[in-house]
């Protein structure tokens, strides 16, 4: 069991303890049933309820007690039991004192010493009456007695012999009655004139009914008197009663009822002797739940006053734990927990005003980070649709950024990823880049830009213009270096042959003017001078000789002046087959040619230059006649595949095919493996079909020499036919 | 306030409930005997109360006045509810002893008769025994109807207590009740 369950249950221990002493001292009939003792038992039973009241709410108390009540119950409890203790203490002492004190008031000597008092006042009174009795035993069966009582005396005579017997017993008065209660005679000490008439009571009837002497005590104003009466018999019965007084002795009277009343104390206060124990026990058991009882409503006041600020400042800690900044503490005391409240009011303050200020940063920043995040994204889709490829290097030489387009370009293996060293990376091919960059990296200038040829791995050579820049924003501590990296192989190609187009229309110009005059002049002098020759044989080779070449360099020029001046493509629509057909018009003339007609889509159309396309075919189709040479066990084959989108045509040969040198050369301009060759027909043939919007290529070398032009077939315009 | 009393109103009803229960089960009451006599004019009523040998003489013999309060009370007996109150009466014996003489002065204080007697058991007999005490007149009573007789008897050894507030704790030393009807 936990120890906050162990305090849990103090509580109803408490209750236990307090239950088992109000049993304890549950109130007996010895005690009288003392009101007293039963407001005890109400007070500690109301104590015993209240704790197991308080007990049993915090064993079914799971959540967080209220704050500060905890604190407040152990002050209370604490403060009990610091007066709980010393009160027990106290009230065991002044038991132990009381039954002490009791042992000595009732002290057996005391006891002893009062019976032997009692004892001896009550033997006055047994002398008294003892005397009294035998001397009336005496005058029971007097004659003079009895013959007064018969009437036969008369009343000076009885007097007389009546204050003879008083003066001689010494008794103070003397009475004598006839049976029928009529007094015969009296005398008495002192004055005849107080001597009162007095009837006799029950004893002196008792004492005449039983004819037995009896003596009584009676008390009067001025004392107590010894009452005898002796019954006076007759021959066969009482005839009459003498009644006698003594008057007892002041002093000793006084002393023996004060012995007497002393003795009935004691012994009163003997016989109560428990319930004064316990009516003691009672009421020192009162004031102490009474002092526990005001000392508990004071520790609970002044716990409650003490314990109210912290209270209050761990609502307010709780409240400020779940975000409430607004709260406000009372700073009433002006002590301790005051200066706490007036510092937790001031902590509060400050919390909401840097919370407040940590807020508007946070909102800024958020508003900064979006802004960051809007530049970021920009940037990024902006590098991802540049076809410029971008690196982006930082000062320790690694790669932070790279778009894809850097990627396509200079087909970048999988180690150039961000955080990459760009020199360890930068090797084989593209050892350029790492140079590139080291130049940039150490040199003054800001920006550098080189042109340099990068080998792809394929192959290609690709030209390339980089550009970089070194970044060193004032503002932010980053700093590195931009490269930017453009495919310039396109370009370059394009001003070499608008170079060379340029060179060629100029010197087709200049070649071109003298040929015709050159051929014109051979003609004639072959129409005048071949009679006029000796040698004909040998004058006609020259001449046709000069004309051939004549001709041949007029085609040469007039190829030039088509690869310098390739008009726009004139696009219609024609159908698949009507070129095929053309093709096999045109070359049915060769056994080996075979050219296949689209199945099925026979009114397949496509769109082009029927013209131009024409010209490509019949280049591809004489390129292929002339790699097959005459022999008959090659063939040349032509035919088409459609898509949706393309049309594509296809010639093999089964000749020689072509090597693997110039089958890199074989679509640059002015390189061909023909003797008479000018170089040019695979390059227009390639222009066209670029003109087209679709390629030519070679598939394969050999085996077959596949070469195949692929075109879309909607353009997209068209002009007019 | 009326909040307060609420709230803490189960406690003291449990407190009061508690002590209400407890009190009957501490003091056991001694027995005693009550009778009816009827003649033809007036009812008697006799009662006795058996107490132990000691109860009287130890505070007797030491001096100790001793009184016994007789409280009678005569009711209708009616169902369901109250008995209706006929009589009520109080009867105060005391016995005061005189140690010198070694007797007992008997006071009846409803009569104010009073008698000296020497013998211990005769005071202790008019303490203990209240024999035809006429209670009331016959014609007060129905015929046919049940009535009740209920007597409570007080012990108290030394001097009584007269204030009104003393005798609210003072148990009864015996209860005896006994219902009869006039035929």
């Amino acid at each position: 069991m936990s120890r906050i369950n162990i305090m849990r249950l103090i509580p109803l221990f408490m209750a236990v303890m307090l239950l088992t002493v109000t049993v304890l001292l549950w109130p007996s009939q010895d005690d009288g049933g003392s009101p007293l003792a039963w407001v005890n038992v109400a007070i500690m039973l109301g104590l015993s309820l209240l704790l197991i009241q308080y007990g049993i709410r915090l064993l079914r108390e799971h959540s967080e007690p209220r704050p500060g009540s905890r604190l407040r119950a152990k002050l209370v409890i604490a403060m009990i039991a610091m007066l709980l203790v010393p009160a027990m203490v106290i009230q065991m002492a002044a038991s132990q004192m009381v039954e002490r004190g009791m042992d000595v008031w009732f002290d057996v000597r005391v006891d002893t010493l009062l019976d032997r008092a009692l004892n001896l006042a009550q033997g006055f009174y047994e002398r008294v009456e003892k005397n009294m009795k035998r001397n009336l035993l005496d005058y029971i069966s007097d004659g003079v007695l009895l013959a007064a009582v018969s009437g036969n005396m008369d009343y000076r005579s009885t007097n007389a012999y009546l204050n003879e017997i008083r003066q001689t017993e010494g008794w103070q008065k003397v009475e004598l009655f006839d049976i029928n209660e009529r007094q015969i005679g009296a005398v008495q000490t002192g004055e005849l004139s107080t001597l009162q008439m007095t009837s006799l009571n029950e004893t002196a009837r008792l004492s005449m009914h039983l004819g037995r002497v009896v003596t009584e005590l009676v008390t009067r104003d001025d004392g107590e008197v010894a009452v005898g009466y002796a019954p006076l018999i007759g021959p066969t019965s009482v005839i009459g009663l003498l009644r006698v007084e003594i008057q007892l002795p002041t002093g000793v009277i006084q002393n023996a009822r004060a012995v007497e009343a002393d003795y009935r104390s004691y012994r009163q206060l003997e016989h109560n002797r428990q319930k004064i124990s316990a009516t003691f026990t009672h009421v020192m058991l009162f004031m102490t739940l009474v002092v526990v009882l005001l000392a508990g409503l004071v520790a609970l006041l002044f716990a409650r006053r003490l314990t109210s600020p912290i209270g209050d400042l761990a609502n307010a800690l709780r409240r400020v734990t779940e975000g409430d900044l607004d709260v406000v503490i009372s700073e009433s005391p002006q002590d301790e927990l005051g200066s706490l409240a007036r510092s937790f009011n001031k902590m509060a303050t400050r919390l909401k005003q840097n919370v407040a200020a940590i807020e508007q940063a946070q909102k800024d920043l958020t508003q900064a980070l979006d802004n960051s995040r809007q530049r970021q994204y920009v940037l990024e889709s902006l590098l991802a649709n540049l076809h410029t490829g971008v690196v982006l290097v930082d000062g320790d030489g690694r790669v932070r950024l790279l778009n894809q387009a850097v990627r396509d370009i200079l087909h970048l293996p999988d180690n150039w990823i961000p955080s990459a060293d760009i020199l360890q990376v930068s090797h084989g091919n593209l050892r350029d880049i790492g140079d590139f960059y080291d130049e940039l990296r150490h040199q003054k200038e800001e920006l550098l830009q080189r042109e340099f040829d990068v080998a792809l791995p394929e192959g290609k050579i690709l030209h390339v213009l980089a550009r970089g820049a070194r970044l060193s924003a004032s503002g932010t501590k980053f700093s590195g270096y931009l490269l930017v990296i453009d495919d310039i192989s396109d370009l370059a190609e394009a001003e070499r042959a608008k170079a060379w187009a340029e060179v060629a229309q100029r010197l087709a110009h200049e070649i071109k003017n003298p040929l015709t005059p050159i051929k014109l002049s051979t003609e004639r002098l072959q129409r005048r001078f071949r009679t006029q020759v000796d040698n004909t044989e040998v004058f006609d080779v020259c001449t046709k000789a000069i004309i051939d070449q004549v001709e041949r360099l007029q085609r040469l020029i007039a190829d030039f002046s088509t690869l310098a001046r390739m008009p726009q493509p004139k696009i219609r629509e024609i159908p698949v087959n009507t070129l095929l057909q053309d093709m096999n018009e045109l070359f049915h003339s060769y056994q080996r040619v075979h050219v296949k007609m689209v199945d099925g889509q026979s009114d397949s159309i496509c769109q082009c230059d029927p013209d131009q396309i024409r010209q490509v075919l019949i280049n591809l189709m004489d390129n292929a006649i002339a790699a097959t040479g005459d022999a008959e066990h090659h063939s040349v084959r032509l035919y088409a595949e459609l898509t949706d989108e393309f049309v594509a045509w296809h010639v093999e040969d089964d000749g020689d095919g072509i090597t693997e040198e110039a089958a890199s050369k074989l679509f640059e301009a002015y390189y061909s493996t023909k003797v008479n060759g000018s170089g040019l027909g695979l390059a227009i043939a390639k222009r066209i079909a670029e003109d087209h919007g679709g390629e030519l290529k070679l598939v394969s070398r050999t085996g077959p020499t596949h070469f195949c032009l692929k075109l879309p077939r909607h353009m997209p315009h068209k002009e007019g036919s | 306030m009326y909040h307060l009393l609420c709230k803490w109103r189960n406690f003291f009803l449990i407190l009061a409930g508690i002590l209400f229960v407890a009190q009957p089960i501490v003091y056991a009451n001694e027995s005693g005997s009550l009778k009816i006599h009827l003649d033809h004019k007036v009812i008697y009523c006799t009662a006795q109360i058996t107490v132990a040998d000691n109860t009287f003489s130890l505070a007797m013999q030491d001096g100790i006045t001793v009184t016994t309060e007789w409280h009678i009370q005569v009711g209708k007996v009616r169902d369901y509810w109250l008995n209706e109150a006929i009589a009520d009466i109080t009867v105060i014996r005391r016995a005061k002893p005189d140690l010198l003489t070694r007797s007992w002065l008997l006071t009846d204080t409803s009569s104010g008769i009073s008698q000296r007697v020497y013998n211990i058991e005769d005071a202790i007999r008019f303490l203990s025994s209240l024999e035809n005490f006429p209670l009331l007149d016959r014609s007060l009573l129905l015929t046919n109807t049940l009535y009740s007789v209920s007597v409570d008897i007080k012990v108290h050894a030394g001097e009584v207590n007269t204030a009104w507030w003393a005798n609210l704790w003072k148990p009864a030393a015996a209860s005896m009740q006994q219902d009869f009807s006039l035929p």
